[in-house]
């Protein structure tokens, strides 16, 4: 009696997907283990030259590992898509909401938190039909708005999950109260465009998926000292107003080749710092870093091309604000003309089209903005002054008021 | 009369005041010495370098306003404020004196601190995207210590020898405070105490952002 009663305990419907997923865990770290138990193996299975070599693996050893690396991937890849599924069969009520379905866990919601979901889509489909037009087809999307309580933290948590990813609507504050209509409103419309811009695979590349439609005069301030306090001249000369550099900060990625394309020579040193030696390079190469790094310019340019790769200076995060720019730049007709190049690989070709000038016009009129709002934030001192003056002057009062 | 006062504040409180000039002096080239090792470009390692920099300039400012109130408080509170009350003006005057006397002294250190932050822009390449702040450096680092000195100074003239007990409370009622706001989850009460005092025109909005010398 008592093991029914604690079975039946166990597989109450709100511990169910607690054990799917200890499950589909278990099977997961179920197939990794071989793999991890063969590291050993693979190790030990070397020459006895390479063991003793240690520091510098051979390109066989390399591929092993890459390899490994790979298999691990999978195992991991498959794991997540069976929680996925798993937690989508917990999902089955849904809510309808401006033409969308939200899938909803039973007894999950209350309410009035089922009515804030069902107004935030609403609104977020009012925003984008008076931005992007009537035909909103293109930003269908399954969404499954998942929530539990955290006993830890005495928290209900609220999570949003668009398609794919995981997202959670507005500030941590909203977080936290649970949803509201303006956090659904802000996660749904951001989507909605997302996904239709990681389907063009130059602007996925372009932005690293780091999109968001709902850009704030922040971001393009953050943009703006992104670029003025770059390593890579480029930038810098881009936030001081060259339209050439900043088409390179766009279009150009850097490497051993394009070097000039970025970086003057007195940003070698920052190059040499972030880009890192292969391991099996020889000891003149690091020598030259070595030099490099105290001061020596002509080793700079030694070491620069034996370098694996050189990072990004610039974030995705920057690049999608042209983005943003663009669409605004283009109006009502902008994803209509975005979807008359998908598969166009020159994003600076796909946004000028998108915003209907020339790749230039968009370029300037990005640099202007950006710096605006870079002007608009920057500190002044003038209020704060004042305030501090006016606390200065209630103290002394207070202080004038009283004898020892 | 106010020499004399401005004279025993520069007498009790000399140590302090030089030492930190000196600190504040060295700050710009801390700073930049701090911020040089990841790139050689000036301009980028100072700004680099003031991240770090820039918080120990916040508490170097606090500490040296409530120093600043509570070393000649202390000295005054020992002679049980014979000196202060024998003196032929009335009581307010004399605290106004001392106030003003104390809040003059502050300006040696802000001058040592402009003088070392131009020393060391002298030294460097601007590139165009960026620019220099040395005036507003040296400003909000005034008006940091003119902030602390003057919550030191009420302190200490209102609560008179009970001044540390008192804020010690007020210490202890805040963290208190917080900690029952944490347990019952209203965070949001929290954030809007914090937003009161460090939003304009909070009293603590001049430390809200912050402190650099080189920036956009």
């Amino acid at each position: 009696m008592s093991e029914r009663l604690s079975l039946r305990t166990v597989l109450r419907p709100g511990r169910r997907t607690a054990v799917v997923f200890a499950l589909a865990l278990c099977s997961a770290a179920a197939s990794t283990t071989p793999l991890a138990a063969q590291a050993p193996d693979a190790t030990s299975s070397l020459s006895p030259q390479t063991a003793t070599a240690g520091a510098s693996p051979t390109a066989s050893d390399l591929r092993a590992q890459r390899w490994e690396k790979e298999r691990l991937a999978t195992a991991r890849k498959d794991s997540l898509e069976a929680i996925a599924k798993a937690a989508d069969a917990e999902f089955t009520e849904l809510l309808s909401a401006g033409g969308r379905s939200v899938r909803i866990r039973p007894g999950s919601l209350t309410e009035r938190e089922q009515t804030a979901i069902v107004d935030g889509l609403e609104r977020a489909d009012a925003r984008l039909r008076a931005r992007f037009g009537e035909d909103l087809s293109i930003f269908r999307d399954t969404l499954r708005w998942k929530a539990w309580y955290a006993p830890s933290w005495k928290l209900r948590v609220f999570e949003l999950n668009v398609g794919q990813a995981m997202h959670v609507g507005g500030s941590q504050r909203d977080l936290w109260r649970g949803p509201t209509a303006e956090a659904i409103e802000s996660v749904a419309l951001t989507q909605a465009v997302r996904n239709f811009i990681d389907r063009v695979p130059t602007l996925q590349r372009l932005t690293g998926g780091d999109f968001s439609l709902s850009v704030g005069d922040g971001r393009f301030a953050r943009a703006g000292r992104e670029l003025a306090l770059s390593w890579a001249s480029a930038g810098r000369r881009c936030a001081a107003g060259s339209v050439a550099a900043c088409r390179a900060v766009i279009t150009v990625r850097p490497n051993a080749r394009n070097l000039t394309l970025y970086f003057e020579p007195s940003d070698y040193r920052a190059v040499v710092t972030s880009g890192q030696l292969p391991t099996d390079a020889d000891s003149v190469l690091f020598a030259s870093r070595r030099r490099c790094l105290a001061g020596s310019d002509s080793a700079c340019v030694n070491v620069i091309p034996a370098l694996g790769k050189i990072p990004d200076p610039f974030s995705g995060g920057l690049r999608a604000t042209l983005v943003h720019h663009a669409l605004e730049m283009g109006g009502m007709s902008a994803l209509a003309r975005l979807r008359e190049r998908q598969s166009e690989t020159d994003p600076l070709a796909v946004l000028s089209h998108v915003a209907g000038v020339s790749e230039d016009s968009l370029l300037r009129s990005w640099q202007v903005r950006v710096s605006e709002r870079v002007a608009a934030e920057r500190y002044s001192p003038g209020r704060d002054a004042l305030a501090a003056f006016g606390w200065t002057a209630l103290v002394l009062v207070g202080a004038l008021r009283r004898k020892p | 009369m106010f020499q004399q006062i401005l004279f025993t504040q520069l007498r009790w409180t000399r140590t302090l005041i030089l030492s930190m000039a000196v600190f504040t002096f060295a700050v710009p080239m801390l700073a930049w010495n701090i911020g040089g090792d990841n790139t050689n470009l000036a301009p980028l390692a100072m700004i680099n370098g003031f991240s770090m920099v820039g918080p120990m300039l916040v508490i170097a400012a606090w500490t040296l306003g409530f120093l600043l109130a509570a070393l000649p408080w202390g000295a005054d509170s020992q002679s049980r404020h014979v000196y202060a009350l024998s003196l032929p003006i009335p009581w307010e005057r004399y605290v106004g004196l001392r106030f003003s006397a104390g809040a003059l002294t502050l300006l040696i250190p802000t001058i040592s601190l402009l003088l070392g932050s131009l020393l060391v822009l002298a030294m460097i390449d601007l590139p165009g995207s960026l620019r220099a702040y040395p005036v507003s450096l040296a400003l909000r680092f005034f008006l940091g210590t003119l902030l602390a000195y003057s919550a030191s100074f009420l302190l200490q003239y209102v609560a008179g020898r009970r001044a540390p007990m008192v804020l010690l409370i007020i210490l202890v009622a805040g963290l208190g405070s917080f900690v029952a706001v944490a347990v019952f989850n209203r965070t949001d009460i929290v954030e809007r105490v914090v937003d009161l005092l460090v939003q304009w025109p909070g009293p603590l909005s001049i430390f809200a952002s912050e402190w650099k010398l080189v920036d956009v």
